[in-house]
């Protein structure tokens, strides 16, 4: 079982990239907003950007270390990067792109689909087939880590979904450490294991795509997991519940406790729809019109007020849902988490 | 009014060139390159533009590279134009300034004397004159070809266990190949027909230093005709390369060059 460590500092243009990162036998996804410095720490562990202080290794050994002025070239790490865009080398065919590590790797051809596209040229390849070269050259490395920069941003969103999971099931199936590069939580949560969010330079928050969903440690963080975030000033209740009282003035019951500025997160699916209040065990109801419907696969998202609800779209017809009707969106109290924002 | 300035643009430009064969016959104008003169400087003009040009493209793909590879640091800019000075110079200028250089009065004529090496008016002279004259429009196209290869894909080179000749001779080169086929044909033809550096660093000795462009001016008032069959030849020649860069796609900016993918996948 393989492992990676970095941290390092690198100065990029208008701040410094602080990264501290243990990966194990398992995909790591660092998640930001383009500009935040992910690429820059891949180049760092790559070798093809040099922090100005810190240390690399990988199974134990240095591969920079700027007190014991170790410094690997990049050829001489063991990483397998898939470059943003797959940077696939266009005068040469898919075989030879893949050989370029050294040695014919039918092998690799053969496990990710590509052995029939063998004398193509990458011109000629869609886009989830460029993606599977990419792997396979960054593999024919024989690499003790992967780093994965975008590798779903150059697809269309119809290939995008299997992409994911063939992705997902190829990186259990290495058990290499991985850092995976994304700006889409969904990527994320679909392949990776653990998420760490970057902002200019510094991670702000780890953990599973849930723990981040369910106790984001800031507004960005909440936003980028895509739960709803609604901000209120809590106090506790004598029965044990905690109310918050959110800025719009509505009152909401959690089962979290927290008293003073809190974030209120709850899940979209967590948010059922009614057309009148029912006697259901739901402690929060927000009654207020549609203000749009968005249908995701067979879902649809449903804007109430200041919520989403994802309901299925079987409901969404049977309750003949139409933007502007004023509903009823209840969720209970036990679904309603409550997160101290800094 | 602007159909009438490119009418006048294009007859001022066309009409000496259709002028040269006009004069005189075809049939009768290629029978002037029997003559010993043509002869002498046809032989001379390869053999020193050759050389010279071996010797650009030796010394000046590298030196290319290098500068396109490394896009920051300090006095870049200062090189790149010293390596461009030679382009906006008069060619009379570099003449003076090689003579001052190599000549026997000048900055290293007590070295290469005490060496027993005498470079004025020899081949060696012509050879350096032409190199001097062309190396720029080289450097300048093959900086631009380098410059023009992704820099994702050497660093994917890099990270896939190459080093530095290996990204040099299986990634750069073959991507930079068309830009640097334009740029060193381009350097050639301006070589071939070099004239200003060399009459006043190498003379113009039939047979020894007296190149093709030199010998239409030795031409020019024992026989007329020889200068124009000279000339004529070198519109052919100029044209010819000028045709080959479009058939083969090698300018950068025609739009037949084959390398219009090479740098993004699907933006």
């Amino acid at each position: 079982m393989g492992s990676a460590r970095l941290d390092i500092t690198v100065p990029v243009r208008d701040f410094d990239v602080e990264v501290a990162l243990g990966v194990g036998a398992e995909t790591v996804a660092l998640v930001g907003p383009s500009g935040a410095g992910k690429t820059t720490v891949l180049q760092a562990v790559a070798g093809l950007a040099r922090p100005s202080q810190g240390r690399i290794s990988s199974n134990g050994t240095l591969w920079f270390d700027s007190r014991g002025r170790v410094d690997l070239r990049p050829e001489q790490r063991a990483v397998g990067y898939v470059l943003q865009e797959y940077a696939l080398f266009p005068h040469l065919s898919v075989e030879k792109n893949v050989a370029f590590a050294g040695g014919e790797r039918r092998d690799l051809l053969e496990r990710l689909g590509i052995a029939g596209l063998a004398k193509a040229r990458p011109s000629e390849l869609s886009g989830g087939e460029r993606q599977r070269v990419a792997l396979a050259r960054a593999l024919a490395r024989r690499p003790e880590l992967l780093l994965l920069d975008e590798p779903m941003a150059a697809l269309d969103p119809h290939t995008r979904g299997r992409v994911r999971a063939e992705l997902r099931t190829l990186l259990r199936e290495l058990a290499l450490p991985a850092i995976l590069v994304t700006h889409d939580f969904v990527d994320a949560a679909a392949v990776a294991d653990r998420i760490a969010v970057l902002v200019e330079g510094r991670i702000v928050q780890t953990g599973t795509a849930e723990e981040l969903i369910a106790a984001p440690s800031s507004r960005f963080v909440a936003e980028l997991a895509g739960g709803n975030l609604l901000t209120g000033n809590a106090r506790l209740r004598v029965d044990g519940l905690t109310e918050v009282v959110l800025d719009s003035g509505l009152e909401i019951l959690s089962a979290d406790e927290a008293t003073g500025p809190v974030g209120v997160v709850v899940h979209p699916w967590e948010i059922s729809i009614a057309r009148a209040e029912t006697g259901d065990s739901a402690q929060n109801h927000v009654r207020a019109p549609i203000e749009s419907i968005v249908p995701v696969g067979n879902r649809r998202r449903v804007r109430v007020g200041p919520l989403t609800a994802e309901i299925t779209a079987v409901s969404a017809e049977r309750l003949g849902l139409k933007e502007g009707e004023i509903v009823v969106a209840a969720f209970k109290a036990t679904a309603t988490r409550l997160t101290a924002l800094s | 009014m602007t159909a009438v300035a490119a009418g006048v643009a294009f007859v001022f430009l066309l009409l000496p060139i259709v002028a040269i064969f006009l004069r005189v016959p075809i049939s009768d104008l290629f029978d002037q390159l029997g003559n010993d003169v043509f002869r002498d400087a046809l032989v001379v003009s390869l053999k020193t533009s050759l050389i010279a040009h071996v010797g650009v493209l030796l010394f000046g793909t590298p030196t290319a590279y290098l500068l396109a590879r490394r896009r920051r640091f300090f006095g870049r800019g200062a090189l790149i134009t010293l390596v461009e000075l030679p382009l906006v110079l008069p060619p009379a200028v570099a003449g003076i300034a090689l003579l001052a250089t190599f000549g026997r009065l000048g900055l290293l004529g007590d070295e290469l004397d005490a060496l027993g090496i005498s470079i004025g008016f020899t081949q060696t002279a012509v050879v350096l004159a032409v190199a001097f004259v062309e190396s720029p429009f080289y450097l300048r196209g093959a900086i631009a070809a380098f410059e023009s290869v992704d820099p994702d894909l050497i660093a994917a080179a890099r990270t896939l266990g190459a080093g530095p000749w290996r990204v040099f001779g299986r990634v750069a080169l073959p991507l930079a190949a068309g830009g640097l086929g334009a740029a060193s044909a381009l350097a050639l033809a301006r070589g071939l027909g070099e004239f200003g550096a060399t009459i006043i660093f190498a003379g113009s000795l039939q047979g020894v230093t007296q190149t093709l462009p030199l010998a239409i001016y030795a031409e020019l008032d024992q026989d007329f005709d020889v200068a124009l069959a000279i000339s004529a030849l070198f519109v052919l020649v100029g044209a010819a390369i000028l045709i080959s860069l479009k058939v083969f796609g090698w300018a950068r900016h025609g739009s037949t060059s084959p390398f219009r993918f090479a740098t993004s996948t699907s933006r």
